[in-house]
């Protein structure tokens, strides 16, 4: 049965206004949440405020099982889900722009929108902070072109899909892995809760 | 601790632990979709011409299956030799699936036309099964073809001769009798003798 655009159960038209309901569903949760407070979110790298980890880990692993049950159930067929392609080197210096994006400005991009639709001001240069990096990127693309491509990749990544799996490399059923997950989940979620109980508190 | 997180958490593992027990699956065949279907039907590959068929019948090679799909009472009355009946209506039968489901076999489906062999072909299709083909004009064509070729006209190329003498010795095969090979004999164009005029005009 599913996924259902990719099936043309759902239009591609459609397709966005759904995507919209959703993105202002995931805007609302967040900002309930508190996700608009940036010490809330700089509370990860501190080690006072564990929260935003629990949030994003709990929804991968809730998809995760969700999938996997739809999958045995036959409603969805895997091998049209999309996956992300793996990049290697870009993936490294992208993730380490970002952190150190996130730990300046106390945002990640989607928490940074929601903070600045209730009117923050240090989400609104954040924002601009965010356009001034794509024109940058825009402008330098030919610098970066090999790296963003994937070209310099090891020869693994390049031949044929990027579509890996970790499962796949490491040779493990994906079931034995998604266990694995679930109790990797469990095991950050006590530990950091250790955690936040040793580190003073600020106020926010 | 918090009894929201125990519960939360020993649900987690619960499911987990089903999860470690599940077996894995593909439903890529079970969901056969539109595209696909689309790109194996344009696919020439799929069919077999009556020439093809006959002559896998008679050199009896091994690896054909000719499928019926036409009802028990059109095949009880004629059908090819070695055809097997499969009415379109039960294709999809447990007792035929060991047929239309195989790898080593080229199943060759046929009926009066290629309308109900199509049909079957793309039942079959969508259930994910492969080596499957359709006799191009089904039986109407196989007669027109195999068992009374049309002779060439003399301005045919020698292929088209090739082609009829080949397919007179099919009917040979499938309905006894002698056959001569027969050669195209080419009448000479008529000599068109040119009239001489009288120069018009002048000056």
């Amino acid at each position: 049965m599913g996924p259902l655009v990719a099936q043309d159960i759902i239009s591609s038209e459609w397709n966005f206004v759904i995507a919209l309901l959703i993105g202002i569903g995931f805007g609302f949760v967040l900002e309930q949440a508190g996700f608009s407070s940036s010490k809330k979110l700089a509370g990860v790298f501190y080690g006072y405020d564990f929260v935003v980890l629990r949030v994003f880990f709990t929804a991968a692993i809730t998809a995760m099982v969700g999938l996997i049950f739809l999958n045995y159930l036959g409603l969805i067929d895997m091998s049209l889900v999309y996956i992300n392609p793996t990049y290697l080197y870009s993936t490294i210096v992208g993730g380490a722009i970002m952190g150190v994006g996130f730990i300046l400005g106390g945002f990640c991009p989607g928490t940074g929108v929601c903070a600045a639709a209730i009117g923050k001001i240090d989400a609104w240069f954040f924002l601009l902070g965010i356009f001034i990096g794509i024109f940058f990127f825009a402008e330098a693309y030919d610098l970066f072109h090999d790296l963003y491509l994937g070209l310099s990749d090891p020869a693994a990544f390049q031949e044929g899909t990027r579509n890996i799996k970790v499962y796949d490399q490491i040779g493990i059923s994906g079931n034995l892995f998604a266990f694995g997950m679930i109790i990797m989940a469990l095991v950050a979620f006590i530990v950091t809760a250790q955690i936040e109980k040793k580190v003073k508190k600020p106020n926010y | 601790m918090n009894k929201k997180y125990i519960i939360a958490a020993s649900t987690l593992i619960i499911l987990g632990t089903i999860i470690l027990f599940l077996p894995e699956k593909d439903n890529s065949k079970i969901d056969f979709t539109a595209d696909k279907l689309m790109m194996n039907l344009v696919e020439s590959t799929r069919m077999m011409d009556s020439d093809e068929v006959a002559n896998l019948i008679i050199t009896k090679d091994p690896s054909l299956q000719l499928i019926d799909v036409r009802t028990s009472e059109e095949y009880a009355k004629f059908h090819l030799p070695g055809a097997i009946n499969i009415p379109l209506a039960e294709i999809l039968d447990e007792q035929w699936e060991a047929y239309v489901n195989q790898a080593t076999r080229k199943n060759v489906f046929y009926s009066n036309g290629s309308i109900r062999a199509d049909q079957a072909w793309i039942i079959c299709r969508r259930g994910g099964y492969i080596k499957n083909y359709i006799l191009v004009g089904g039986l109407n064509n196989w007669m027109r073809t195999v068992i009374s070729p049309e002779i060439p006209e003399d301005t045919d190329d020698n292929l088209a001769w090739e082609r009829y003498n080949f397919r007179k010795a099919t009917a040979q095969y499938f309905l006894g009798g002698t056959s001569q090979t027969v050669v195209p004999v080419r009448k000479a164009d008529p000599v068109v003798k040119r009239k001489k005029k009288a120069v018009q005009g002048g000056c």
